[in-house]
């Protein structure tokens, strides 16, 4: 039998009186690419921490490929960390620092450096070997610190947001090098991040973490379309919520009254809810659509329908993002693809104020029972920048 | 409104070099008896005053020729780079235990540790004697030198503390991530990057020890050091020796400051960003 | 652990342990010319009774308290034009500068102010020149402040500095703005700021002219002897040693609640 590389068994960490890790269960398969994600102070790095052995759980158990390792020293688990601040060591050169793990495993020099060079042509830094590493740029430094992780081949990698120092250009490029990385290496990354876009980009699982506890683990497309809790709905910024009580339910459609009116929505999957029950409407920004006032019914078969104003236009990239008014004041976002917006929209100059049509089908719609979410609706919900991209 | 501003321009102006004038007074004082003891040092008159006398190097002969003075300046010197190989030490370990660790009883620690400057040296001379003498230790030259230690050791500490500020705590822990243990980081990180500072903390805690002359008196028993020697002249008739003497000391102790300031300041050279 | 249990131990041993026994020493008895350990209050009483050690006593806090009064001062125009009126590169020069003295044997110093300050001595020989004098600067409270500000000075200077340095210049250009004077930006805005670093400076010149006895032992002529001189006295001269312990642990005590007081005030919210 053979278990998972990973496990956390009811594993619980606290400083103090605070809980910063609250009995967390999961499993990460060998060669796996797995995301952390969370606002800050939701337990993400003291997860990571805790795989590094440089916290030790309160209470439960963490195992390597079937070894308890809770008690095990950080310098005997070879479990690399790519740090935030990347803690390069500032008096040695970039092969040294390198060379470093190596050096620690007493290795002898001249087979150190030979692997430690190998993985800097690999990292694409071979000419700056010996430099200082004070001399060279954020992402030149970003190479360093992966290839000074990875030069002891270890099974696991973790990562603790080593894209955050950078700016974008360069963390587009270093998620595509991370990716390919870990394809070829085939070993396990577990990658911290607060940053939508980094884990959806790279990501085979997410796990979103909310004050020390799991929201939900799943692949990018099932926290995207399919959030466990209201919570993960509001983190995946690129969301609208509603909420609302279930008045109706007929021929297998649940109709909801919420805040900007009758919503109705596909029942499958949600057997067990009935007349009366408080739930949260998820409908991702994507899903809606914008119409014209004139254009004919047909255009639009949608069971899901409201007047709308335009309230403001934002151009990223090929993808626009428009805020609308329902009637009673409730903001819709949408996030569209300029080419579609256009065909959608072909007969309207869009102009701020502009009276629309909003609509949705109803299989678009996904329900989150409001009992499940209620206990972890945070009253200071974060925001997150609706940087989500399909592309 | 014009004149207004302008007047204040000017009051502006006369107020800065007033102050700097003052300024100037104030290093005039501080800096007179120091010049003073230089220039004396090469002055053939007995008493020394002014008009000067004819230069010459009588005192320093004399001081070469002194058995008395080449023993207390081993004494000094023995005493000096011990007390600072052990303060240093004992201010590493101070300073890394603030970085490092938060524990209970960790003001009191640093209250325990940092204390000594500010007692003064009259009463922590009588204390030092009388405990040496009660544990049977006394006149050895150890003896000075762990005096002085515990007088030097907060600077030590000050010193490097200020250096590890500078450190990323992820640094050590980065170290053990790779495979360091405890003791290998140590080596390997934390000296490497404290570096400057050790040096600096072994500069000035020598220098300290060099020119401390009221816990070396009490306690030096029969084993001078050369401040004790400049008091004893001191004590008995104007003696020009005590010039030579003390710029001797004076050019020892500034070489060593100015050695570890150097380490202090220039302890990271800018580098340029490679493009 | 590790780090901490050597340093607990090393001062514990020759830190502490000489303090301590230097209190429990005060209560010892001196027999034919030797110490014997017991717990007397006979020392205490003995100088108590005296009145040569309350003189030296009020002497001492008064030369102390002086010294504090005029080294502060002195030291604040200075200060001020160093925080205020040069660039940060010349403050940082200057303050190496005026680290030098501490590094200055502070015995050579006062030997040279003897010298200097002597009946036919240079400033005497100076004056003689045009007519005047000699004066007597010696063995005089004057002597004994010259030497206090050669041993305070540079240290007072340089905590004011920087004490003076980090106050928020917004603040100062606010209260410039809202019409404030010069001298009421000193008042109402620098002092307040600085006021830490200011008492700190203070407590420091007061701890050091209160230990001190090259100064007015050499150039005051110890008359009277101040208290760090009759330690000496008593011990260098005679075997009085839980006497000169109890001066001391009058002193540490003295001293103690001067600093006390001093960082109670620096702290408090009221200026």
């Amino acid at each position: 039998m053979s278990e998972p590389q990973i496990v956390f068994e009811n594993v619980i960490k606290r400083f103090g009186d605070t809980v910063a890790v609250d009995k967390m269960n999961f499993s990460i398969e060998q060669g796996e690419f797995l995301t952390i994600m969370g606002s800050s102070g939701c337990g993400k790095t003291t997860t990571l921490r805790m795989l590094a052995g440089l916290e030790t759980p309160s209470e439960g158990e963490i195992r390597l490929a079937g070894k308890r390792i809770n008690e095990i020293k950080p310098s005997d688990r070879n479990t690399p960390l790519v740090w935030q601040s990347l803690a390069l060591f500032p008096f040695l050169n970039v092969v040294e620092n390198v060379e470093f793990g190596l050096k620690m495993r007493s290795i002898q020099s001249h087979d150190r450096k030979q692997r430690a060079m190998k993985w800097l042509e690999r990292m694409e830094i071979s000419e700056f070997a010996n430099r200082p590493v004070a001399q060279l740029s954020g992402g030149q430094r970003q190479r360093v610190a992966l290839a000074r992780a990875l030069v002891t081949e270890p099974p696991v990698l973790l990562l603790d947001e080593p894209l955050s120092a950078l700016d974008a250009n360069l963390v587009v490029r270093m998620q595509g090098v991370l990716s390919r990385l870990q394809k070829e290496l085939g070993i396990t990354f577990v990658y911290v991040t607060h940053s939508q876009s980094e884990a959806f980009a790279m990501a085979d699982r997410v796990v979103i973490m909310s004050q020390g506890l799991i929201e939900q683990i799943g692949t990018p497309k099932q926290v995207f379309r399919e959030p466990a809790t209201r919570f993960v709905a509001e983190f995946v910024g690129s969301n609208n919520i509603l909420t609302g009580i279930i008045s109706k339910i007929e021929n297998r459609k649940l109709h909801v009254d919420t805040e900007i009116g009758l919503v109705i929505a596909d029942q499958s999957g949600h057997d067990d809810l009935a007349t009366g029950n408080p739930v949260d409407i998820v409908i991702s920004a994507d899903r809606l659509n914008l119409y014209s006032l004139d254009s004919p019914d047909e255009a639009d078969s949608s069971s899901n329908k409201y007047r709308c104003k335009l309230v403001s236009e934002e151009f990223i990239g090929a993808i626009v993002t428009l805020l609308v008014e329902t009637e009673n004041g409730t903001e819709l976002k949408i996030q569209k693809q300029q080419k579609d917006l256009d065909k959608d929209l072909s007969n309207v100059n869009l102009e701020t104020g502009q009276q629309l049509w909003v609509s949705w089908p109803g299989e678009s719609v996904y329900i989150v029972p409001a009992k499940q979410s209620a206990k972890f609706v945070s009253p200071n919900s974060p925001t997150c920048p609706p940087t989500f991209s399909t592309g | 409104m014009n004149l207004i501003m302008h007047l204040r321009i000017n009051a502006d102006r006369v107020i800065r070099l007033l102050l700097l004038g003052y300024l100037a007074l104030v290093f005039f004082f501080i800096f007179t008896p120091i010049v003073t003891s230089i220039i004396f040092s090469f002055n053939s008159e007995r008493f020394p005053t002014i008009p000067l006398g004819s230069f010459t190097w009588k005192w320093y002969q004399t001081i070469y020729a002194d058995a008395d003075v080449w023993e207390a300046a081993k004494t000094s010197i023995v005493v000096a780079i011990s007390t600072s190989i052990l303060a240093t030490l004992i201010g590493f370990c101070t300073a890394y235990t603030d970085f490092r660790y938060q524990f209970r009883g960790k003001n009191s620690y640093l209250v325990l540790a940092l204390l000594p400057p500010t007692i003064p040296l009259i009463i922590l001379a009588l204390a030092m004697l009388a405990w040496f003498s009660r544990l049977g230790i006394s006149g050895k030259i150890w003896t000075i030198v762990i005096a002085h230690t515990v007088l030097c050791a907060p600077f030590a500490m000050a010193v490097i503390r200020l250096r590890l500020q500078q450190m990323d705590p992820d640094l050590e822990s980065a170290a053990w991530n790779l495979g360091a243990s405890e003791w290998a980081a140590m080596r390997n990180i934390v000296v490497p990057f404290t570096k400057s500072a050790i040096i600096s903390a072994l500069c000035l805690t020598m220098a300290v020890s060099f020119d401390e002359f009221a816990v070396a008196w009490f306690v030096s028993g029969l084993n001078k050091t050369i401040p004790v020697i400049i008091l004893e002249i001191l004590q008995g008739n104007i003696d020009p020796q005590i010039n030579a003497i003390g710029t001797f000391v004076f050019v020892t102790s500034i070489t060593l400051v100015i050695i570890a300031q150097l380490f202090f300041i220039l302890r990271s050279p800018k580098q340029p960003t490679h493009v | 652990m590790t780090w901490r249990l050597p340093v607990i131990v090393w001062q514990l041993l020759f830190f502490v342990g000489p303090l301590l026994f230097m209190i429990a020493m005060s209560f010892f008895l001196v027999k034919n010319y030797r110490m014997v350990e017991a717990f007397e209050m006979t020392s205490w009483i003995k100088m108590f009774g005296k009145g040569y050690f309350w003189d030296s006593y009020f002497f001492t806090l008064a030369l102390a308290a002086w010294a504090t009064i005029v080294a502060t001062c002195v030291a604040f125009p200075a200060a001020f034009g160093l925080a205020f009126k040069v660039s940060d590169g010349t403050r940082r020069w200057i303050i190496f500068l005026l680290i030098i003295p501490f590094f200055t044997s502070y015995l050579v110093r006062t030997f040279s102010w003897y010298v200097i300050l002597a009946e036919s001595g240079v400033i005497n020989n100076i004056l003689g020149y045009i007519g005047l004098g000699p004066y007597t600067m010696l063995n005089t409270r004057f002597g004994t402040m010259v030497g206090y500000m050669t041993l305070t000075l540079p240290l007072v200077i340089i905590l004011q500095t920087l004490s003076m340095a980090n106050v928020d210049k917004n603040l100062i250009e606010a209260a410039q703005n809202l019409g404030a004077g010069r001298f009421q930006v000193i008042c109402k805005v620098i002092i307040p700021s600085a006021k830490v670093g200011l008492i700190i400076g203070a407590v420091f010149c007061f701890i050091l002219s209160f230990g001190d006895f090259v100064a007015p032992y050499y150039l005051g002529g110890s008359k009277p002897p101040t208290l760090s001189i009759l330690i000496i006295d008593t011990t260098k001269s005679g075997q009085q040693w839980p006497r000169a312990a109890v001066v001391a642990v009058m002193m540490t005590t003295t001293l103690m609640i001067v600093a006390f007081t001093a960082i109670k005030l620096a702290y408090s919210k009221k200026t």
